[in-house]
């Protein structure tokens, strides 16, 4: 019977053991730091006419547009919206960006995050956008 | 298989645990060496900023890296998916030598020139086949 008993141990280590390594070899999706993304967020420049009703073509810091858009009508949303979902998937990011008193926020994410990073930039317009990025 | 009074079977117990034990043992490790490859990741070097890619008056890039990549690597084939999320719906694919055997993927973000001097991020989605 204790021969039995050994074999049947050695038999579970071995199912964790198979479990362990179907683990550490499934193709998970290397996913971008935040930290990483909101330095390269404050880099991206675009036209102002591209995400606003202004008839203004002058290139501006994605950071502007935002910093703009909490108080304005503006589609920047939509894209950051249609970028972090490319990068991060869908409904798996919550980006909420504060200029002045005003907040606005871009996924549904509230919940649960893995991990979160904060970015504080100076806008072109006054005053500093101060952006927190929590991911799944 | 006679039991003695304390259960146990003697040699025939013995044998028979023995036997599934490396029965159990050797499927795991024909496991384990079929599938060694997938443990190192071949993409781990990638550096995309070498395939210059540009994306100005459309996409080009170069091609020398990703040869010497795959050779250096021992890859059966790479493919890159380059895509500009908001502005463009299409994806650029660059597709080298076969794509069959086993999958490692990776996702990079760069910030490139795009139309009219903007700086927008390029997703770049690099595929190697093993």
């Amino acid at each position: 019977m204790t021969a039995f008993m050994d074999a049947m141990i050695f038999l579970i280590v071995i199912m964790i053991a198979i479990g362990t390594t179907a683990h550490y070899m499934g193709s998970d999706h290397e996913i971008m730091d935040p930290d990483q993304f909101l330095r390269q967020l404050s880099s991206i420049e675009v036209r102002l006419s591209d995400f606003t009703d202004l008839e203004d073509d002058s290139l501006v810091f994605l950071s502007d547009v935002m910093a703009y858009s909490v108080d304005n009508d503006s589609s920047v949303g939509m894209y950051l919206e249609c970028l972090l979902s490319d990068i991060f998937g869908e409904h798996r990011f919550l980006l909420t960006y504060t200029y002045g008193d005003s907040i606005a926020e871009v996924g549904d994410m509230h919940d649960y995050y893995r991990s979160k990073a904060y970015l504080d930039i100076p806008v072109s317009i006054g005053g500093r956008i101060n952006i927190s990025l929590s991911i799944l | 298989m006679i039991r003695n009074c304390h259960g146990d079977m003697g040699f025939m117990e013995a044998m028979v645990s023995s036997i599934s034990v490396m029965t159990v043992l050797c499927v795991y490790l024909a496991f384990v060496a079929s599938n060694i490859g997938a443990f190192c990741d071949p993409l781990e070097d990638f550096d995309p900023g070498s395939i210059e890619l540009e994306t100005v008056d459309g996409i080009s890039y170069s091609e020398p890296y990703l040869y010497s990549y795959m050779e250096y690597k021992t890859l059966k084939g790479i493919q890159v998916d380059v895509s500009v999320p908001g502005f463009s719906e299409e994806t650029f694919s660059i597709g080298l030598g076969q794509d069959e055997g086993m999958e490692f993927t990776r996702d990079y973000v760069l910030i490139l020139d795009y139309d009219n001097g903007r700086k927008v991020p390029v997703k770049v989605e690099v595929t190697a086949f093993a």
